[in-house]
């Protein structure tokens, strides 16, 4: 396994874990807090995200080894596709807002939507990144690799 | 607009008319990893120039010889 697959599956399970996260807390809330309102509910979930920040230590944590050029443009695709799926989810999201607000005749945006969206986007990233990293390694190596 | 051209490749033949050379051998000549050579022999990879000197170069042979295009050419 390559230095980029193990960061990527590494990556996914930061990412796994941040999702449930945010679910625990957000469970948390609504059980043992239930007269918080949904919005600040949002926002005390919200810190389970700071789980993804584990992801800039990558670096640290796996032992540099020279990649080659396919490495390099495995790892340019995958960037380039998660950010252009990441662009899909941001108009998406504040398209979907947009429609909300205009249907519920409202003017401003909560500020427990902003963190959400920010934080739930920067997720999408790491996910698709890494999933598009796995997928091209995996391609090559279905199609015939000697033992 | 002209289809890209498929590139296809002998470096399989090469490797095993070279002391079944094996694909660990052949990366490590080359400065890449053996993913990049399974990539490669399957089709799956089309390689820089400059790579695709290295593995010729490593085999003794021209480019030509490792590398063939099938399908129409630019411009045809």
């Amino acid at each position: 396994m390559t230095r980029n697959e193990k960061i990527a599956w590494f990556n996914l399970a930061v990412a796994a874990v941040a999702v449930v996260f945010y679910i625990a807390l957000f469970a948390f809330a609504t059980i043992w807090i239930p007269k918080m309102p949904l919005g600040p509910r949002i926002s005390f979930s919200f810190a389970a995200f700071a789980v993804v920040g584990i992801c800039g230590l990558t670096d640290v944590i796996f032992r540099k080894e020279p990649g080659d050029e396919r490495d390099a443009l495995i790892e340019r695709r995958a960037t380039f596709g998660a950010h252009m799926l990441f662009w899909l989810y941001f108009v998406g999201f504040a398209m979907s807002v947009w429609g909300v607000h205009m249907y519920r005749g409202l003017e401003t945006v909560s500020i427990h939507v902003l963190p959400l969206f920010v934080g739930s986007g920067f997720v999408l990233v790491v996910t698709i990144r890494s999933v598009i990293v796995l997928v091209l390694y995996r391609k090559a190596i279905d199609a015939g690799a000697e033992v | 607009m002209a289809n890209k051209p498929h590139i296809t490749n002998s470096i399989r033949r090469l490797r095993f008319e070279h002391g079944e050379m094996t694909q660990e051998d052949l990366a490590s000549l080359t400065g890449v990893t053996r993913q990049t050579i399974i990539a490669l022999e399957a089709g799956k990879y089309t390689p820089s120039l400059a790579l695709a000197f290295r593995i010729a170069n490593t085999f003794g042979v021209g480019v030509e010889d490792v590398f063939h295009e099938e399908g129409p050419h630019v411009g045809e």
